[in-house]
């Protein structure tokens, strides 16, 4: 069962949610009609065999893959009304230790992918602008489009995302008319819906299995749909899906009757989506088109910081700078992830130039990420839902047949894609020496029992002898247990130059897994001296500390458990605020260490990377604070056999002469 | 089995008393906890992986000792065949 309903904005089933669902969540699978069929056919000749069977393996593809797996099935794997892949190996993680790598493989898939979404959509529409000026120079407009789209991410989608909806609203009734008018002209084509045709294509067509790899573009969108879920709900998605699917499909059969009606029995290069359209709507018809990749496009960027954003709560991912364009929950902007991916979009179609070309490599990335969370839900739905092993067991074999066909028919595409396997192998690469390092670094952090420092805690902040360091001196504490405290933080603040302050404080981030919890709690261990702060933040939300610490400082202030005023006397008649200081302890990886091969590269990945990545202040939104960073060495396995030997100084008088 | 929660428990509950530690190799020590090192009990290891060790002949009464890294010895917690409170 669902942990709860959506928590998106239109999370209820609304008039208005539907037609935000439409603009958000079904841009990648509502432009799939610009290529699907195009795919399918090829260079090979029309035949009713092929149209019907191929229009029937479209159907039961979107029916059996997007109605049953993601729309009824999957979509009850929302986390407190967010979904994707990590929202779900997050509800999963407990029952089995490995889960973390499905999730990797399936995050680095869809990172991947949205480096072809864009560009093979974005192309598919310019392209149609060829049949109303022969001569356009396609690739500078599709690169001119895609730079524009990651140009503008900083700014965030508050003002257009507006128009999102409306706009794909037009999207899906004009596919829907289209589509209509052409089946008018060949109305048997309905009988493709029958599954005989489908199941006569892969039984009697050379080759057929093969075909899998472009029937499968039609359903590539359905992974990002669940990962959408939470700005939207389910209800939304649900009833909108209704709509979608029949335009879609009142759209590709129209592709299918205009097919049908070819005199040439060969494709030679047309589009049937643009085949369809009447002369005179071509070029408004073009702008429809572009505006809904361009919407498609948004939805998966968006998508890709969302998944950033997650992999860096969840400690998967070195930590990158996120920002926040607008007070719109949940929309973010991640500058690195940003421009490498449009780089690599920029990329795709200088390098394959025609979305023909594009559709070759389209499509094995989401069949990986199909079957990671195909994997994840059965967990889900044996251990979260409760379900009988042999139904799940059922469950399973029946996705697992299907995907399996889809990902080995998507295999050939791999003498193209290959630069996209190492672009998902340098993913779940680092993620997992991310998530080693942390591993192996958690395991080296020495507690100790805070009450035995109590006493010196508070003797420190009395003694007159010792300058005083900050009023509030501040530490982050990784000890979930309210009684222990990492020794680093004790021989900080005694050994290394005592750090004499008025109050200490500890604060401690719990990530919890629901999306958007945010609670504290305060515990005064010693009344007005030591302060324990413990936040509770989901995993969507970023760990601003600076902004939350002065939240939890003022709400004290205002009922009267703190004194902020300043405790210096000369500024205190002012009621002047006293200093806080934060100190971050940060660890380096000390030369003293021995370690083995494996161990030292996985140590050495991650500090490389850790230096790429955000600082820790920054990561914590303390940039703009009185911070103190202290480097820590950590000293793992510190060189045992040194050999070294004395020699007894050699007194011969001859040699000092 | 992993002892090391209780013996957390016990320890720290006792108010950090002397202890005496035997080893699966045979050796008694005589001091203090002076720290911990959790295990990644979700992936089977113990509470405590290992803890930190100050002998009474240092003397755990010198604070800055106590606090200190570089003193004392690690001792895996499976390298433990009993504790007793002193």
């Amino acid at each position: 069962m669902g942990t709860s309903n959506g928590s998106g904005i239109h999370s209820k089933l609304s008039t208005a949610g539907v037609i935000v669902t439409l603009g958000i969540i079904f841009g990648d699978i509502g432009t799939s009609p610009l290529y699907v069929l195009k795919a399918i056919i090829g260079d090979r000749e029309i035949t009713q065999e092929l149209v019907f069977g191929g229009l029937s393996l479209v159907f039961w593809t979107l029916t059996l893959q997007t109605t049953f797996k993601y729309i009824w099935l999957t979509l009850q794997a929302d986390n407190h009304g967010e979904g994707g892949i990590f929202s779900l190996y997050t509800l999963v993680r407990r029952y089995k230790k490995w889960l973390y790598f499905p999730a990797f493989v399936g995050a680095g898939a869809l990172l991947a992918d949205g480096m072809i979404t864009p560009p093979i959509s974005v192309t598919s529409a310019i392209e149609g602008l060829k049949l109303v000026v022969p001569d356009i120079p396609v690739i500078p407009i599709v690169v001119a489009i895609i730079f524009g789209i990651f140009a503008f991410q900083r700014f965030g989608t508050k003002i257009v995302g507006g128009a999102f909806g409306p706009i794909m609203l037009v999207w899906f009734t004009m596919l829907a008319v289209l589509g209509v008018s052409q089946i008018s002209l060949f109305p048997e084509i309905v009988k493709s819906l029958s599954p005989h045709y489908a199941i006569q294509l892969l039984h009697n067509y050379p080759g057929s299995f093969w075909l899998l790899g472009a029937v499968f573009l039609a359903t590539t969108g359905a992974e990002a749909l669940y990962s959408d879920l939470g700005h939207c709900g389910r209800k939304n998605v649900r009833v909108s899906w209704v709509f979608v699917k029949l335009a879609l499909f009142l759209n590709y059969m129209g592709q299918g009757a205009w097919l049908m009606n070819v005199p040439s029995h060969k494709l030679a290069g047309l589009n049937p989506f643009y085949e369809i359209m009447p002369q005179w709507f071509l070029l408004s018809g073009i702008i429809i088109a572009t505006a809904a990749t361009i919407i498609a496009s948004q939805a998966l960027i968006s998508g890709s910081f969302t998944l950033i954003s997650e992999a860096v709560s969840l400690n998967f991912w070195p930590r990158v700078t996120i920002k926040f364009p607008t007070d719109v929950r949940g929309q973010l902007y991640v500058p690195s992830v940003n421009w490498l991916m449009c780089m690599g979009c920029i990329g795709v179609v200088l390098y394959f130039k025609e979305s023909a070309h594009m559709e070759a490599i389209y499509g094995f990335n989401i069949t990986l990420a199909m079957l990671m969370t195909t994997m994840l839900m059965t967990y889900y739905l044996r251990f979260v839902m409760k379900l009988s092993v042999p139904l799940v067991t059922v469950i399973l074999a029946v996705f697992l047949t299907v995907e399996v066909s889809f990902f080995i028919a998507n295999i050939v595409k791999l003498k193209e894609a290959w630069m996209f396997l190492v672009i998902v192998a340098g993913i779940i690469t680092t993620m997992y020496l991310w998530y080693r390092a942390r591993k192996i670094l958690n395991k080296l952090v020495e507690f100790v029992p805070i009450i035995e420092h109590l006493p010196q805690l508070v003797d420190l902040s009395k003694d007159q002898s010792i300058s005083k360091y900050a009023t509030h001196l501040i530490y982050l504490t990784s000890a979930n247990h309210p009684r222990q405290i990492e020794r680093r933080i004790i021989y900080s603040i005694f050994s290394r130059n005592p750090k004499r302050a008025d109050i200490y404080w500890l604060i401690h981030i719990d990530r919890t897994n629901e999306p958007y919890t945010m609670e504290y709690t305060v515990d005064e261990m010693v009344n007005d001296k030591i302060i324990r702060i413990d936040f509770r933040l989901g995993f969507r939300v970023e760990p601003r500390i600076n902004l939350l610490f002065r939240k939890v400082v003022e709400e004290m202030v205002a009922s009267k458990e703190l004194d902020i005023t300043s405790r210096y006397e000369s500024l205190s008649k002012y009621n002047l605020a006293a200093d806080f200081r934060f100190v971050i302890l940060e660890r380096f990886l000390s030369v003293e260490n021995e370690f083995t091969m494996k161990e030292s590269f996985v140590l050495n990945t991650y500090f490389f990377l850790r230096n790429l990545a955000q600082s820790d202040s920054k990561a914590f939104g303390l940039d703009t604070s009185d911070i103190k960073v202290e480097k820590i060495p950590l000293v793992i396995a510190p060189a045992a056999n040194v050999k070294l030997t004395r020699r007894e100084l050699n007194m011969d008088p001859d040699k000092h002469s | 089995m992993d002892t090391s929660r209780e013996i957390f428990e016990q320890y720290y509950l006792n108010g950090n008393r002397f202890i005496c530690v035997t080893l699966k190799d045979g050796r008694i020590l005589v001091g203090k906890f002076i720290g911990f090192f959790r295990g990644d009990v979700d992936n089977g290891e113990a509470y405590i992986f290992q803890w930190h060790f100050l002998d009474k002949k240092v003397s755990v009464f010198d604070y800055d000792k106590s606090i200190d890294p570089e003193q004392g010895i690690y001792i895996n917690q499976s390298d433990i065949e009993s504790v007793k409170f002193l």
